[in-house]
């Protein structure tokens, strides 16, 4: 009987994370199809003959493998750094007591209120005057720290035991040696969620790139992809083709470190 | 404790420096009015928005002419994204002159490219050097000139067709070789060609069409009728669009009652869905542009069939507009590089090389003579279909009214249009009402666009 309630759940779940998958599960294998199988219906869940054309074609139209460097290079980046910047900032907004602390830190929250859309062009501008434009400076700059990742790391550091601090400051360890030896490691699970989230945000990333960027060479993989797609005659199966490959970083980072993310997300919810 | 806190604070800023500089690179040169280049070859950049196999083609063209022009002269075509994203990027780059030597703009935003005052007229570099543009299709030209004047080249175009699933049509007793050619004989056929399974449950829809505004623009055109005010915006700016004249009002009336009667297909805005639509025979009636037959073909299990853009009015002497993108040349880059510019488009409009983009993408070529080339003739053979779209091309009288209307806010009024063509067919609205509120409703756009520029 049990057994039986179990296998219904397990059932029940099966069915559940299939529909979540379906699409991703459709993009590849629609990937691998020919162009009229795409359009028929009923519409065909497998290709009679997958062929890896429009892998080839997604290779001939764009630069492909510069690309997809690009948007490493841009996504660790920015990923580093965000997690730096915020766990010094972090830190000090949940241990140290200095004037203003309120105010600064609601300052820091302040930004988190202010649209994307809003600074996008006076952030041009001001890489457009300092000739910064096709560099990968003007990819990063501008996400470098930002109010998100210290206010999630604020509020897990605000949850770490007190007494350890004291105790580690009552032994003479310094801040940085704290931050590092004591505070960094046992917080992996926000940091690794942290990560995860920046990530992923840069790896998406596209009209920003787009504006900053003059050259094939420096244009990012969302670019290329986009660049797959026909104004007048859209070739769905070379479109997929991209997105596939594009989700393959994505996917990795995310199994690899799944177990943290879903730990990140509970963490810090309950205080003490 | 102290002194911690302070090294604390300079080490973030070392690594925010640290990590700024690593990524940097050197800034780019950025001159306006160098009396000559520096250092050959000359440089041109070209932005543009084609994507795919399009995209292939323009990269293709590209090397062609720089390996014919090795040490002079080095195009660099860079995808800007789509139609929409090129111009909000120009747009952009304009406040900080970052700006291309070339941009390919599309139809719909070359009032906006004039009013701009940052491009160069076509008409500059033919009158200085006497270019004869005789061999160009005069329909095509129409759209981008202005009393006469030709603002930019034409470089992709294309024009609306209807398109018909012939095997559907003999399998209804319809004359495959006769497609409908008024909005009433569309409905006849229609009536025809649905068919419904045991359940009541329609299987195959005469008519499907994308709720897309440029359709309306088209039918306004084919009724010899102007979209919008003083000239359809070529006397002077418009400041007013009139789709809600009795023309206007006719074709949603029948577009509305298509879909209420389970003759036509509703698939929304996306134009990629009346094609799947299409193209699995859930449809047999199609409108879209010349530049999909190529996919037709390649995604259709079934013959596929071509007409002219159906009328509104059976006896109106009005055809389709152009549609399609231009390339522009900006002014504030240096002259040699603009000369430099106009010898690509030059290049780009010898017949070999139309034949070439015609073949390669679908797109109407510019010039006449390209329909000679022996690549161009066999590719017709292929595609027998697209004579339809030269034919219609021919046959269409250029006046205000097929010229089309130039409006800074075009796209805004595309929207509109859409808006509400979806509301009436939602029964949201009567079509008349709806069309009312369309004007309405862009008008403030329009009103605050040419005070802009005043």
């Amino acid at each position: 009987m049990r057994l039986l309630g179990r296998m219904l759940g397990y059932g029940a779940l099966t069915l559940v994370a299939l529909v979540l998958i379906f699409p991703l599960l459709f993009a590849v294998s629609a990937s691998l199809m020919a162009p009229h199988e795409l359009s028929q219906y009923p519409p065909a869940l497998l290709p009679a003959h997958p062929d890896l054309g429009a892998f080839a074609a997604v290779q001939r139209v764009i630069p492909l493998s510069r690309q997809y460097f690009n948007s490493v290079l841009v996504a660790a980046l920015v990923t580093t750094a965000q997690v730096v910047t915020g766990v010094l900032s972090a830190y000090a907004f949940a241990f140290l007591r200095f004037p203003f602390r309120s105010l600064i830190f609601g300052l820091f929250i302040a930004t988190l209120f202010v649209p994307y859309e809003a600074v996008i062009i006076p952030n041009y501008l001001t890489m457009a005057n300092s000739g910064l434009i096709d560099t990968y400076a003007a990819l990063t700059l501008p996400f470098l720290a930002g109010g998100v990742s210290t206010f999630l790391l604020r509020q897990f550091f605000l949850s770490f035991p007190r007494d350890l601090y004291e105790a580690a400051i009552v032994d003479g360890t310094g801040h940085l040696r704290f931050l590092w030896s004591i505070l960094v490691p046992l917080s992996r699970p926000a940091i690794a969620s942290l990560a995860i989230f920046q990530f992923i945000a840069t790896w998406n990333q596209y009209f920003w790139p787009l504006l900053v960027t003059r050259s094939p060479a420096m244009q990012t993989l969302q670019i290329g992809i986009s660049q797959l797609q026909n104004a007048d005659a859209q070739e769905e199966n070379v479109v997929l083709a991209g997105v596939v490959l594009a989700l393959i970083p994505t996917l990795i980072l995310t199994f690899a470190a799944q177990r943290h993310i879903v730990r990140g997300l509970t963490a810090g919810a309950v205080r003490g | 404790m102290r002194l911690t806190g302070r090294r604390t604070v300079l080490t973030i800023l070392i690594l925010v420096l640290a990590v700024a500089c690593g990524g940097g690179g050197s800034p780019t040169a950025q001159s306006s009015s160098d009396p000559s280049p520096s250092s050959l070859p000359v440089e041109v950049t070209w932005w543009h928005g084609m994507g795919g196999t399009n995209g292939d083609a323009v990269k293709a063209l590209s090397e062609k002419f720089n390996t014919a022009n090795q040490g002079k002269i080095h195009i660099t075509p860079t995808y800007q994204g789509n139609y929409d994203d090129t111009l909000a990027k120009l747009k952009a780059g304009i406040q900080s002159n970052q700006v291309p030597t070339m941009v390919q703009v599309y139809d719909i935003g070359s009032r906006f490219m004039i009013d701009s005052k940052q491009v160069t007229p076509m008409a500059n570099f033919i009158d200085a050097e006497h270019y004869s543009v005789a061999d160009l299709e005069p329909n095509i030209l129409g759209y981008y000139s202005i009393n006469s004047k030709l603002y930019s080249m034409p470089f992709n175009s294309s024009m609306p067709l209807l398109y018909y699933n012939k095997d559907a049509f003999t399998a209804a007793g319809l004359d495959p070789s006769k497609p409908p050619a008024t909005l009433d004989e569309i409905r006849t056929a229609a009536q025809k060609l649905t068919k419904k399974d045991a359940s009541g449950q329609v299987t195959q829809y005469g008519f499907g069409a994308a709720i897309y505004g440029w359709f309306l623009e088209q039918w306004t055109a084919r009724a010899d009728a102007q979209y919008c005010n003083n000239g359809n915006g070529r006397d002077s700016n418009a400041t007013k669009i009139n789709i809600n004249q009795p023309q206007d009002v006719k074709v949603l009336q029948w577009w509305t009652q298509m879909v209420a009667d389970g003759l036509a297909l509703n698939t929304g805005r996306k134009t990629d869905d009346a094609a799947a639509a299409f193209m699995a025979g859930r449809s047999v009636i199609n409108l879209e542009s010349t530049g999909s037959l190529r996919k037709y073909q390649a995604g259709a299990k079934f013959q596929v069939g071509t007409g002219f853009y159906p009328k509104s009015e059976p006896g109106s002497a009005g055809g389709p507009i152009i549609g399609g993108a231009s390339n522009w040349i900006m002014n504030a880059r240096p002259k040699y590089e603009q000369n430099s510019a106009w010898t690509f488009i030059k290049f780009l409009n010898q017949p070999d090389n139309q034949a070439y983009w015609h073949t390669h993408t679908g797109y109407f070529p510019t010039g006449k003579k390209a329909l000679d080339e022996p690549s161009d003739v066999q590719w017709r053979q292929q595609y027998p279909q697209f004579q339809t779209a030269i034919d219609q091309l021919h046959q269409t009288k250029l006046n205000k009214a097929t010229q089309g209307c130039l409006l800074g806010v075009m796209p805004k009024a595309r929207q509109a249009a859409e808006v509400a063509i979806e509301k009436a067919i939602l029964k949201q609205a009567e079509p008349k009402k709806a069309l009312d509120d369309a004007v309405a409703s862009i008008q403030p756009d329009i009103d605050q666009y040419n005070q802009q520029v005043k």
